[in-house]
């Protein structure tokens, strides 16, 4: 399964950090290019077991699927899973470094044959998946940064 | 998980003019009334700001109302920002002023309110009135 892992320094602290990206899933839609909407998001508390549908417009096709949240602990891990259609695990962790934070986002994901067909190459489809975790977590430290 | 062409559900809004990189306008087409503070005032939340409605517009950028400590509201010698929209009978204007801040997060606000325009579903969207029959 193909993997990609960035990470970005944030002038913030984990607890911070850790509640802007984890504690309402439909805020990803602000950091996460593509990521046009996250609807029916159940329980209304975060933790393992929320889940969600969301619709991902991936370089021209929407894509839309459901997620559950599979590690939730406070200031240090949160991670989910796309629970239909191509597998993947999306793990962000905090951890403390001086008095900011190092956010690292790892995804991992299944590579589907059609959509490899489509983009000619497997190594095309892996770099633009991360250019796209680049963005995010530069994003992310826009955002959360004051 | 499906695949499709197009959002179930979105709306067409469209970039119509920009007056400087804070001021711009869209111009959104509907077939049916759409309630935008109902749109916008949750997108808003979600970055931190309190949103406010004054005469008809939203203003927000004042002051933190998540508590995150995180987020645009809490920049500091960040402006107030506003939406405001005039209806037509098929499509809104809609005119957005968004708070002095970074490059940065001024592109990642009007990206976010750009998809709340086009995919936030509005819970009290007003429903066309239906003839009852007899």
């Amino acid at each position: 399964m193909p993997s990609v892992q960035e990470s970005v320094d944030i002038a913030a602290t984990p607890s911070a950090a850790f509640t802007f990206v984890a504690d309402q899933p439909e805020r990803a839609a602000t950091f996460i290019p593509g990521l046009n909407r996250i609807s029916n998001v159940s329980p209304a508390v975060a933790g393992v077991g929320q889940a969600w549908e969301f619709e991902f417009n991936w370089f021209g096709l929407v894509v839309t699927g459901n997620s559950r949240c599979t590690q939730y602990e406070p200031t240090k891990v949160y991670e989910f899973k796309t629970v239909t259609g191509n597998p993947s695990t999306w793990t962000y962790r905090f951890d403390a470094a001086g008095s900011g934070t190092k956010l690292t986002l790892a995804v991992d994901y299944d590579l589907p044959q059609n959509q490899v067909a489509r983009f000619a190459a497997a190594g095309v489809l892996e770099q633009m998946n991360r250019n796209r975790a680049r963005e995010i977590v530069a994003n992310l430290k826009a955002l959360i940064e004051p | 998980m499906s695949i499709r062409l197009f959002h179930r559900g979105g709306r067409l809004v469209m970039r119509s003019s920009r007056a400087s990189r804070q001021a711009s306008t869209w111009r959104a087409l509907h077939l049916r009334p759409v309630v935008w503070e109902d749109v916008f005032r949750p997108a808003l939340a979600l970055l931190g700001f309190t949103v406010e409605n004054e005469d008809g517009a939203l203003r927000f950028g004042t002051s933190p109302s998540t508590g995150l400590g995180t987020g645009p509201s809490t920049t500091a010698g960040m402006s107030t920002g506003s939406i405001r929209w005039t209806r037509g009978a098929f499509w809104t204007t809609i005119r957005v002023q968004l708070p002095a801040c970074s490059a940065k997060k001024r592109d990642l606000l009007a990206a976010a309110l750009l998809k709340a325009a086009r995919y936030r579903s509005a819970v009290t969207d007003v429903q066309p009135v239906r003839a009852r029959s007899a």
